[in-house]
């Protein structure tokens, strides 16, 4: 019995049990999606800063229209499949709206509420055309739209705390970065 | 007694045994990792990314945070040439020429104009991109490349203005213009070839 152990020691097969992204199921794999897809974090970093950017009396009004507009793009989206935004599109997207959160301008509540609503359809549309259905549909739903709220209100936070605590002006530095990364992002061939 | 027989047996075993490749990472991983060592095991792009920042926190308000936000936003232009296959000519020697300039500037206590800090980083910035950005197709994951090294990039800025804020003290003051001055003779040994 030892000596079979010992056998079994030595010869050792290359562990696969945790695969990189596996099927984590409809909510897990709607709730990780900005954190999954590098484009769609760039693009929701880019709205929780922009958003951080924003009196707080704006964003409580544009935070809700964002998750909003996720909730109805999945719920909606789900009947008729709309046409997948590539990298490029997503690319520029979040660099128009990183370089909007470098300049400091208050910008209306109409217009931010706007831009969220967009921003929120454009986290959401790549969940949709799985042919999900039932149960499936409505965990995809609720996993999706969280995710989009949370990891908005995550970073969102964070670019909050930075420019009280840090450094005012925190928040616009990472919005460069954003936008350097989303440039360049937007520049690579598809 | 009869247990510990075996031991010698049993770690000679483990230490032939195979490295297990449960969580091999992904390309994203990868790609990050090689993009943010980019710029920092360069010592050229370290010690113009360096005085970037230093210069900026010796120019204070509004350098201090201009030039942070100006550099990564034109790099990401020369970047995106390089990405496009747009050739640049002297990459190498504008790399240098930054360190030796950027350098040079913090060393002799140059206060420039905000728009002249701004265009002397820019023009640079372009170079730094550039020889990033042609390296970012090339990456398994180049979007996570470019997060790599715009976030090196930056945290190198952060650190020249860390060290740069001691300029408000008279001892502070010559420490920082010391280090432009150790940064601009970097700068010359990048341009010969001496280093």
């Amino acid at each position: 019995m030892k000596r079979l152990a010992l056998i079994l020691i030595a010869l050792p097969a290359p562990v696969s049990a945790h695969a990189a992204f596996g099927d984590l199921g409809p909510f897990y794999q709607g709730f990780l999606h900005p954190a999954a897809d590098p484009a769609q974090g760039l693009l929701v970093a880019a709205g929780a800063i922009a958003l951080a950017r924003q009196p707080i009396s704006t964003v409580r009004k544009a935070f809700p229209a964002l998750v909003g507009a996720a909730f109805f793009t999945l719920l909606i989206g789900n009947w008729f499949a709309p046409p997948q935004p590539g990298v490029t599109v997503v690319a520029l997207s979040a660099l128009f709206i990183s370089l909007w959160a470098i300049v400091p301008l208050r910008t209306p509540v109409m217009i931010v509420s706007g831009l969220a609503i967009l921003l929120g359809a454009l986290a959401a549309v790549p969940l949709l055309g799985s042919d999900r259905a039932g149960r499936e549909l409505v965990l995809m739903l609720f996993g999706g739209t969280l995710g989009i709220a949370i990891f908005t209100l995550f970073l969102w936070g964070a670019a909050e705390w930075a420019d009280r605590r840090i450094v005012k002006v925190a928040s616009a530095v990472v919005a460069a970065w954003i936008a350097a990364i989303s440039l360049m992002t937007a520049t690579l061939p598809s | 007694m009869n247990v510990l027989k075996h031991v010698p047996v049993t770690l000679a075993l483990l230490i032939w045994a195979g490295a297990a490749s449960a969580h091999t990472g992904n390309v994203a991983g990868a790609g990050f990792i090689t993009g943010f060592l980019h710029p920092v095991f360069g010592w050229d792009h370290v010690a113009a990314m360096v005085a970037v920042g230093l210069w900026g926190a010796f120019l204070g308000r509004p350098a201090i945070w201009v030039l942070p936000v100006a550099f990564p936003l034109v790099m990401a232009v020369g970047g995106a040439m390089g990405v496009a296959g747009v050739p640049l000519p002297g990459i190498e020697t504008g790399i240098a020429a930054s360190a030796l300039v950027i350098g040079l500037a913090v060393a002799l206590a140059i206060r420039p104009p905000i728009w002249v800090a701004a265009v002397v980083v820019a023009v640079f910035a372009v170079f730094h991109g550039h020889a990033h950005g042609a390296e970012m197709p090339e990456a398994a994951n180049p979007l996570a490349f470019a997060a790599g090294f715009v976030i090196a990039t930056g945290l190198l800025h952060l650190a020249g203005i860390a060290f740069g804020l001691l300029a408000s003290h008279p001892a502070g003051r010559i420490a920082v213009r010391s280090l432009g001055g150790i940064i601009a003779l970097g700068g010359v040994g990048f341009l010969t070839g001496a280093l």
